[in-house]
């Protein structure tokens, strides 16, 4: 009994989370990581109690992961920890061990309560993508997750064309819409999840056909919404991006319907990679005067750019420590803090905060997340689309995250956990694992 | 073997006691710290209840929160900042250790505050006006050489500072008096009160910077 409401709380907490994204979105930039943090928190408490089999599978699900998901971790206590000056601290310590006879130890970062603030909501955003693992293992706990998300993204898209219409949106002006146009960018692909969803149902159950074709066009005019959305609120490389991640979703569905051998199935993938070469070197061209790591910015101020470019070119392999770039920025005057709150875009920000070896660690985790979840939504049954969903999502996180710093803000990080938790439980089959 | 399978359960109620209260923490402390201010033109700070005790329970709770000790020391700074040219009493110069040492202790945690800098610089020069502030007066400027809200109350302090002596803070300063020139001239009037604040050398470092670049200006100056 106490069981069963354990599991009702538990996944009632995954969907308030989800529904709360849109008021999560505009709470003080200090608040809504809390917020996050104590939901998460909660979920951890109850999740021994949900069924053994559900959380040992997620154990084993999470194990080959454990080591690229720990590194980040580690990597950012290495940023707050003393460490002698004129080893590997920033440089602003050493100054300040010259204007004060106190400090007489260095560190990476050059805010330790900011690092250590990142750090925290690193492990409640790994904490949540295990969370949602454990509590959608059951399928039906998943579809409704799926579908919670397909709606909260749906809506974000909606939000984002009245803000088109009408802009209301104030205070962080330049992070809310960035994150409102990621949030529909990951709308898009799972409400085309949700369509490959129905059609494997209908194959599945043969389920009446008024119900199919009702589920069908519900799924294809949200992600026809969401794309809409995407062309009328930002720049084509955003939703190049998108494009990409749907275009994952849709090989995997392709190889699992034409059933294609091992090399055909790697053969197809190669062309898309290459093709998707293409588009980026196409793109890329097109802006020629542009440094090429900003080429796909949104955010085209030849003033932040400029700024942008010798804050990295002084970056070093270690950062200025998670959560800095304002105080970095600061420190390198008035262009770069007219850049914006945030930086051009998120791997300008990865590269200035983690370091160069931080943002290797990060594509490390990134790849074998991709891996994980390509490999369970080929080998998978007929829920390969959760799988693949959450691997599409990656895609597009990623390409997105050369084009704004929408992957800098909470709602978005809470998002992709959940839907990367989501894709990582239905990697295998209740009784496979 | 039990041992083993309660592993993960153990790790995990951990996780989340740990993250339940670094978030209870941080949401106690931001509502507890006082608000965020900065040194205005006329070297004041708005004046607002904090302690000592209120320091050693921020530093419990929400450890590493140099921005918290910041708004803190700021706090604690009010009645001494505040006072002009009135004597010093022991009151006010309790207050002012107080804030000293909340400054400090924040710079040790996040040294780029430029504005954090800018109040040690103001609060030694007032507790021992002999001793030079030249290191923390030029943190001040390589942390936010270009925050024009800071720029008034540094341009007051630095002026008015022995530690003017400092041919590279010198040439910091001759760089904030160009940037009002140039691109605020909005803020000229700020020229003129540490003009009218400053010592000898911060009147002499104003004069020669605003005759080459507005002599107009810098005869209304004296």
């Amino acid at each position: 009994m106490n069981r069963a409401r354990n599991v009702t709380i538990c996944f009632a907490l995954l969907v308030v989370l989800i529904a709360m994204a849109p008021v999560i979105a505009i709470a003080p930039v200090w608040l809504a990581p809390q917020l996050v943090m104590i939901a998460v928190a909660l979920m951890l408490l109850l999740l021994p109690s949900l069924p053994e089999a559900d959380f040992l599978h997620s154990l084993t699900i999470f194990r080959p992961l454990a080591v690229a998901a720990a590194l980040p971790a580690a990597w950012i206590i290495l940023q707050i920890v003393p460490v002698p000056l004129g080893s590997i601290e920033h440089p602003v310590w050493r100054s300040a061990a010259a204007a004060l006879p106190e400090i007489t130890w260095g560190h990476v970062s050059i805010d330790l309560g900011s690092t250590l603030r990142g750090l925290f909501s690193y492990l409640s955003l790994i904490s949540l993508a295990f969370s949602t693992c454990v509590v959608t293992r059951n399928r039906d706990r998943a579809e409704t997750t799926l579908f919670a998300l397909c709606t909260i993204t749906t809506f974000i898209a909606v939000e984002l064309l009245l803000f088109r219409q009408f802009p209301l949106h104030s205070g962080n002006s330049q992070d809310a819409p960035d994150s409102l146009v990621a949030l529909a960018a990951f709308g898009a692909i799972l409400n085309l999840a949700f369509v490959v969803r129905t059609t494997e149902r209908h194959d599945a159950r043969a389920r009446s056909s008024r119900t199919y074709v009702g589920m069908l066009l519900l799924g294809a005019f949200g992600a026809a919404l969401c794309l809409t959305a995407l062309f009328l609120s930002t720049t084509y490389n955003v939703v190049i991006a998108t494009g990409f991640g749907m275009a994952v979703l849709c090989l995997v569905a392709l190889i699992r319907r034409l059933s294609l051998g091992r090399w055909t199935a790697a053969t197809v993938s190669t062309a898309l990679v290459v093709a998707w070469g293409g588009i980026v070197v196409l793109r890329s061209a097109a802006n020629p005067a542009v440094s090429p790591i900003l080429r796909f910015a949104k955010n085209d101020s030849p003033d932040g750019g400029a700024a942008t470019l010798r804050m990295l070119s002084d970056s070093n392999w270690s950062g200025s420590g998670i959560g800095t770039y304002q105080a970095l920025a600061a420190i390198y005057g008035e262009a770069a803090r007219s850049a914006g709150e945030s930086a051009i875009h998120t791997i300008a920000l990865m590269a200035l905060e983690w370091g160069q070896f931080g943002l290797l660690i990060c594509f490390f985790l990134l790849a074998q997340l991709l891996v994980i979840l390509e490999r369970g939504a080929l080998r998978r049954g007929r829920d390969f689309f959760f799988a693949a969903g959450a691997a599409a999502s990656l895609v597009t996180a990623f390409f997105e995250a050369y084009c704004d710093n929408s992957f800098t803000d909470i709602t978005v990080q809470m998002l992709a956990s959940i839907v990367v938790g989501l894709g990582l439980a239905q990697t295998t089959g209740r009784h496979a694992a | 073997m039990t041992n083993d399978r309660n592993r993960p359960r153990i790790a995990l109620f951990c996780m989340a006691l740990l993250l339940g209260w670094f978030a209870i923490a941080t949401i106690l402390a931001e509502t507890v710290a006082p608000k965020a201010q900065q040194i205005s033109q006329d070297l004041t700070l708005v004046d607002s209840a904090s302690n000592a005790s209120m320091v050693a329970w921020l530093a419990a709770v929400a450890p590493l929160r140099g921005d918290l000790l910041a708004d803190i020391a700021m706090a604690q700074a009010a009645p001494a900042v505040n006072r002009g040219r009135s004597p010093a009493s022991s009151e006010i110069i309790a207050a002012r250790e107080l804030a000293l040492a909340s400054a400090r202790q924040s710079l040790a945690l996040a040294p780029h505050s430029s504005s954090i800098w800018l109040l040690t610089a103001m609060l030694q020069n007032e507790a021992r006006p002999s001793d030079s502030n030249a290191e923390v007066l030029k943190m001040s400027y390589l942390t936010a050489p270009a925050d024009m809200s800071l720029v008034p109350a540094r341009l007051a302090i630095a002026t008015a500072s022995a530690a003017l002596a400092d041919d590279e803070l010198r040439n910091l300063v001759r760089g904030d008096i160009r940037l009002i020139l140039t691109r605020r001239p909005d803020l000229k009037a700020t020229i003129a009160s540490s003009y009218r604040r400053g010592a000898p050398g911060g009147k002499a470092v104003i004069d020669d910077v605003v005759r080459s670049l507005d002599p107009g200006f810098a005869a209304t100056l004296r």
